[in-house]
């Protein structure tokens, strides 16, 4: 598959009033990791807002397969931030993951056996099924961020996209979310994330888009990744360390 | 003593039985929502709706007197959202401004219509007014299935019963919309959970306890059963289905054994009068909690010790 899997044009959009994301264009090929890179504050927790649906452009479409976020939104699964969640909710792992199917389940739809072999099968996709049972709040960093994608593994949606799901975890942790995001871009899933750490972005994604409040480039790493767009980027030179080792 | 059982003491047990059990039912839902303080706000908002229903309609029977306390409920959660949009005001800033204001104002409107016919007074609206409750017909059990006696109910017994099955029915098909918006909003609005019909149902269903609640315990006692049982069993356990059934559990302990300590245990002492049954059952809800933090702490240390606790 060939085509794009969100493509924005002239896209500008207000957070809180001030302008988070000026005019931007680009696209995100279908099929890939695609690595959101840019300073604090340079509205990439907006932009995935945007591509959600959840707030307004104030100009410019974006289109997901074709269509608006809006009405692609079941195809769409979201992981937040890890700090976003009070992990002391009363819920366990397969809670947690069960709520990947109420939006396919509604109100009232019994959640059946076959649903619960859909969640134990997401938890053995993440190495956590041991976890079903285990309460949240005594979960490691990089466990509940597993949790999360287990979540969205049950959703089976096309496009995943991730808010910083590298935050607070450690390398460890990360190889194995990473791994994880692999295997389910080879099942044919669209993944985008927030990243912030520049030194493991040519590591971890095929593509990335550089963004501070406009986009400096979006590509394929190999081709967009370069040492002078980075700096165009965070407005700073020196940043040999990142590109300069690979 | 136990003679005038049905005339004195079963439409208010059950009164404050259904109250709590509404009130607690809610509350589940607002602690984990940290949004406690609303049960608070709200419960003293629908005073005034209360009493400018009466000056309307001038009958506190009048069911429209339910609406006008709704109506003061939902402009209580649209102010809060006006003042946290508009203001710097946190959340709890928020809800204690619209609070102190609303209920204010229902005061003065108490004291500006003392003058006339008004049989509503400050104390009540604060205090509840359980024992006032008699069942004029209520001689035995076979009361209960004599259809001519069953119409001297109080309408207040009816009115809690049917607000909590309303808010238990909605509560349990709503559920796992509730659930999920309540751990992740964003996660929930996107999985096509109406996340806003929530919030304005959660206080909704806030509002309808609270105003079964005000006739039965006041305005001023009625957060101690929206926030006492579910906090204590909280405590208890990480299940959110234990957590819900200890809690209705606790609330219903305090209910009737709050009514009977009021009731009985200070004439038993060999004193005069009984106390008042609200604060009985406030003051009990209070001290189930105090005991579930006790208890839920010693087993912590017992786990620790043990090396369960991570």
């Amino acid at each position: 598959m060939s085509a794009d899997a969100i493509s924005a044009t002239e896209l500008s959009v207000d957070y809180d009033g001030v302008t988070a994301i000026q005019d931007v264009d680009f696209t995100v090929r279908a099929e890939k990791l695609t690595a959101i890179v840019g300073p604090n504050g340079a509205g990439k927790s907006t932009l995935i807002k945007a591509l959600l649906g959840l707030i307004p452009n104030r100009n410019g479409t974006i289109s997901c397969f074709g269509t608006s976020p809006k009405q692609y939104r079941k195809n769409i699964s979201y992981v937040p931030q890890r700090a976003q969640i009070d992990w002391e909710f009363p819920a366990n792992v397969f809670d947690v993951v069960a709520m990947g199917l109420y939006g396919e389940l509604g109100l009232l739809r019994r959640f059946s056996s076959a649903h619960k072999d859909r969640v134990q099968s997401a938890l053995t996709d993440v190495d956590m099924a041991d976890f079903a049972a285990r309460q949240i709040s005594q979960l490691s960093g990089g466990q509940q961020q597993r949790v999360f994608l287990a979540r969205s593994i049950v959703q089976d949606a096309e496009l995943i996209l991730l808010d910083e799901p590298f935050g607070g975890i450690d390398s460890k942790s990360e190889a194995v979310i990473v791994d994880i995001l692999r295997r389910q871009k080879q099942h044919g899933k669209s993944i985008v994330a927030v990243h912030h750490d520049l030194s493991t972005v040519k590591d971890y994604f095929d593509d990335v888009i550089l963004l501070n409040k406009t986009v400096t480039a979006f590509g394929p790493i190999n081709d967009v990744f370069t040492k002078s767009n980075i700096e165009k980027t965070y407005g700073v030179s020196n940043l040999d360390f990142l590109t300069g080792r690979s | 003593m136990f003679d005038d059982f049905f005339l004195i003491s079963f439409v208010p047990i059950l009164t404050g039985l259904f109250s709590a059990l509404s009130c607690t039912l809610v509350g589940n839902i607002l602690v984990l929502r940290k949004q406690a303080m609303l049960s608070d706000t709200i419960s003293h908002v629908v005073l005034p709706g209360i009493v400018i229903s009466f000056l309307i309609f001038g009958n506190l029977g009048s069911h429209f007197m339910l609406v006008g306390a709704a109506i003061a409920g939902l402009t209580a959660v649209g102010t809060i959202a006006v003042l946290r949009t508009y203001t710097s005001m946190d959340n709890s800033a928020a809800m204690a401004t619209t609070l102190s204001v609303f209920f204010a104002a229902g005061v003065l409107m108490i004291e500006l219509t003392a003058g006339g016919n008004v049989h509503l007074d400050v104390e009540h609206a604060l205090y509840g007014n359980l024992e006032s409750l008699i069942w004029i017909d209520g001689e035995s059990l076979m009361s209960v299935f004599d259809s001519v006696s069953r119409q001297t109910i109080p309408v207040e017994l009816t009115r809690a019963i049917i607000g909590f099955v309303l808010i238990a029915s909605v509560m349990f098909v709503y559920w796992r919309f509730l659930i999920v918006s309540t751990f992740d909003h964003t996660f929930a609005e996107i999985s096509g959970v109406p996340v806003g019909v929530v919030s304005a149902g959660v206080a909704l269903a806030a509002t309808n306890a609270a105003v079964i609640s005000f006739d039965a315990v006041g305005s001023i006692i009625v957060i101690a059963m929206f926030v006492c049982p579910p906090a204590a069993a909280r405590v208890l356990t990480h299940s959110l289905r234990d957590q819900v059934w200890l809690s209705l559990l606790f609330s219903s302990l305090s209910a009737v054994l709050g009514y009977a300590v009021a009731g009985y245990v200070p004439i038993l002492l060999g004193f005069e009068t009984s106390i008042s049954a609200a604060g009985t059952i406030a003051t009990l809800s209070g001290v189930i909690l105090a005991g579930a933090i006790f208890y839920g702490k010693r087993q912590r240390s017992y786990d620790f010790l043990d090396g369960h606790q991570t």
